[in-house]
């Protein structure tokens, strides 16, 4: 793991809420974390976790409303948009509805080429056809005209990776790049993913997912968020193997897993949705849904504490129960 | 006696220069049966589990073969004697379905629709269904009179689910049910599908890009590849071993938390463009066991102990070894 190439403190984004009673909504609460060269970071949680709040705010979309994000240089990447789009890429989760379906490829690559390396004509048609190659839709040529109409939904993805590499970032911000197409090529789109770190000056990617099973393929450390605040934090491994939170546990158990088909599988305790416009809570946000939860989870906030060499979370309860005994899930330890 | 038989069932789309999106599928699923139905964008699924339902519209055609639902050949009905069955018989759960929800209408109005047009229940009867689906998928009955934009997406595709139920059919057909939702919704729908399983009587046709996701809540699996069913196998059997090729490589493409990351593999290359179908065996161009034979032949499906799978290569290894494979 190399330096600190971008670092995250304390954001929060907070929305103005529609119905005046309740004020705003925060999406995000109090979010820190490093995006280190070299390494791939998984940012994970359900919809409504702020997730893709993080994303739009590294990438300029939105503006954060406290906090700040800091790049290795000390160039405040809110204060400057060029620079950010310069250095920071996004991969879309639709790829029937990101690429533009009346341009061609090259088209949609040459843009970019063009104007963020500078160059034009058969240069940029060179350079455009050299990230063909590296996406792997060869022979380049053959994909230079063709529309995306033409194309598969794993073809798609892969124009969308070439183009956010065009701009010669520095970090990729991939936000559920895989989940809308089929199992059968998520594979080779995430292997792609990890093989584009270090091309074309990419340093570090942020892997946005609700699917902890990919997170463990592509990502080296992983932070799992809950209505806006980290839960837990440790890296791939740890966190798939030990789930320390509750709701990670919940996560884990979630993903579908037919070898543990049936009598075998535990069914996922751990009911109720997250909801918007829930009553204000002053402690733990998890606590609604918690097998776990008493007095204390209820009135305070618990903090993110280091719990092992390896992880960080934010649990009261997490030092027992869960971390020695693995193998007992939240529900048998709960119910 | 089965309740639902597909015998050598053919769409096409287009009526000068039709492709066959189903190239003449046949297979049965019995009364209380839990049958999934596998394979890629593209490969037909959708367009099959639309004719079995007969929803096939234009440009969509059956061009061939026949759907017998509880004895009647759904085939050869009309629009109209089709409708007195419609959501009794056969309920269908479309990809986004929760989309399809009216939203102008609250859901107490969806669904005493469906059973005004379909039933002659009474008043009190109509409310205490819709009060009873509900339940059975775990949502607040208070949520009856809300519209659908006043739910989450994971609520709206039970709402839509509870409403397939409405009327006590035989046979659900869903396609892509979880597709567009969260991880934990998706868990939660699926573990509410097997629960439904004790409670009422149904077989159940579940489609899906995931073998994995399939393979939890099926009996058996259909796994189709460019418009036929390439492997037709029990679950646990498909678990232990799959078959086919195609089969094989699905079960690699499936992330399964805490395996070797290496050992995970996609399927290289795509399927083939329906409207320039190789010689022979559809699935060759990507296949690892492809001999010269695939590139000539098209393979029948044929059964191997007890299952039926559609390969040059594979049947004949099976047959070779006996009865030997390693299943169970």
């Amino acid at each position: 793991m190399g330096r600190s190439l971008l670092s995250v403190e304390n954001l929060t984004k907070r929305y103005p809420s529609r119905s005046s009673s309740e004020g705003e909504v925060v999406a995000v609460d109090r979010v820190s974390f490093e995006l280190h060269r070299g390494e791939v970071v998984a940012l994970i949680g359900e919809s409504g976790s702020g997730k893709s709040t993080i994303a739009k705010i590294l990438t300029g979309v939105e503006q954060l409303t406290s906090g700040r994000v800091l790049w290795e240089d000390g160039a405040v990447a809110s204060k400057a948009p060029r620079l950010l789009r310069q250095r920071i890429q996004m991969v879309f989760q639709d790829p029937f509805s990101s690429l533009n379906p009346v341009n061609t490829v090259g088209y949609t690559l040459m843009r970019p080429v063009m104007n963020y390396q500078r160059c034009n004509g058969a240069e940029a048609e060179r350079r455009v056809k050299e990230l063909l190659d590296q996406v792997q839709l060869s022979p380049a040529s053959l994909y230079f005209n063709k529309r995306p109409f033409e194309l598969s939904g794993g073809q798609r993805q892969r124009v969308v990776i070439a183009r956010a590499l065009a701009a010669k970032p520095q970090v990729i911000v991939a936000d559920e790049p895989v989940s809308m197409l089929d199992v059968s090529v998520r594979a080779e789109i995430l292997r792609l993913l990890r093989s584009v770190m270090g091309q074309q000056g990419v340093q570090a990617m942020l892997y946005i997912t609700h699917d902890l099973a990919t997170a463990e393929i592509l990502a080296d450390r992983v932070l799992v968020l809950y209505k806006g605040r980290i839960v837990e934090h440790g890296t791939a491994k740890s966190i798939l193997r030990r789930p320390m939170h509750p709701y990670t546990r919940l996560l884990l158990e979630s993903i579908p897993n037919p070898r543990a088909r049936r009598g075998n599988r535990v069914p996922v305790s751990l009911r109720g949705e997250n909801r918007e416009g829930e009553l204000r809570l002053t402690g733990c946000l998890f606590a609604p849904r918690c097998p776990l939860a008493h007095d204390r989870c209820w009135r305070e906030v618990p903090p993110l504490e280091a719990r092992s060499d390896e992880g960080y979370v934010a649990c009261f309860n997490a030092s027992q129960s869960l971390v020695q005994t693995g193998a007992v899930t939240a529900r048998d330890s709960g119910a | 006696m089965s309740l639902l038989s597909v015998e050598g069932l053919k769409v096409t789309y287009g009526l000068r220069n039709p492709v066959y999106a189903v190239r003449g599928v046949s297979f049965e699923i019995f009364e209380e049966e839990f049958v999934g139905l596998v394979g890629e964008s593209g490969c037909g699924k959708s367009t099959l589990g639309f004719a079995i339902a007969r929803l096939e519209r234009p440009p969509a055609r059956i061009a061939g073969g026949r759907v017998v639902l509880d004895g009647r050949d759904w085939t050869a009905m009309s629009e109209r004697e089709l409708r007195p069955h419609r959501w009794k018989d056969v309920s269908v759960v479309l990809q986004s379905g929760m989309n399809a929800l009216n939203p102008v209408m609250t859901i107490e109005a969806q669904f005493r629709d469906v059973m005004v047009q379909h039933t002659d229940w009474s008043e009190p009867a109509i409310r205490q269904r819709a009060l009873e689906v509900l339940d059975m998928v775990h949502i607040d009955r208070d949520i009856l009179f809300r519209y659908p934009h006043e739910l989450s997406g994971g609520m709206k595709q039970r709402v839509v689910i509870a409403m397939a139920f409405l009327l006590h059919p035989k046979l659900i057909i869903l396609d892509e049910p979880t597709t567009a939702l969260d991880m934990v919704v998706q868990r939660e729908i699926m573990d509410n599908l097997m629960e439904l399983r004790g409670r009422e009587k149904f077989s159940l046709l579940f489609i899906s890009h995931d073998l994995g996701l399939v393979l939890e809540i099926s009996d058996r699996v259909l796994i189709m590849y460019a418009g036929q069913i390439v492997e037709e196998n029990r679950a646990e059997n498909l678990l232990e071993y799959g078959l086919h090729p195609y089969t094989q490589a699905l079960m690699r493409s499936l992330p399964v938390p805490g395996s070797d990351a290496r050992e995970f593999h996609g399927l290289r290359g795509s399927p083939p463009n329906l409207r320039q179908m190789p010689k022979g065996c559809a699935f060759a161009p990507r296949c690892d066991l492809v001999t010269a034979e695939c590139h000539e032949v098209e393979p029948d499906l044929e059964d191997i102990n007890g299952a039926k799978v559609r390969c040059h290569v594979v049947g004949k290894e099976v047959r070779v070894r006996g009865s030997e494979p390693s299943i169970g």
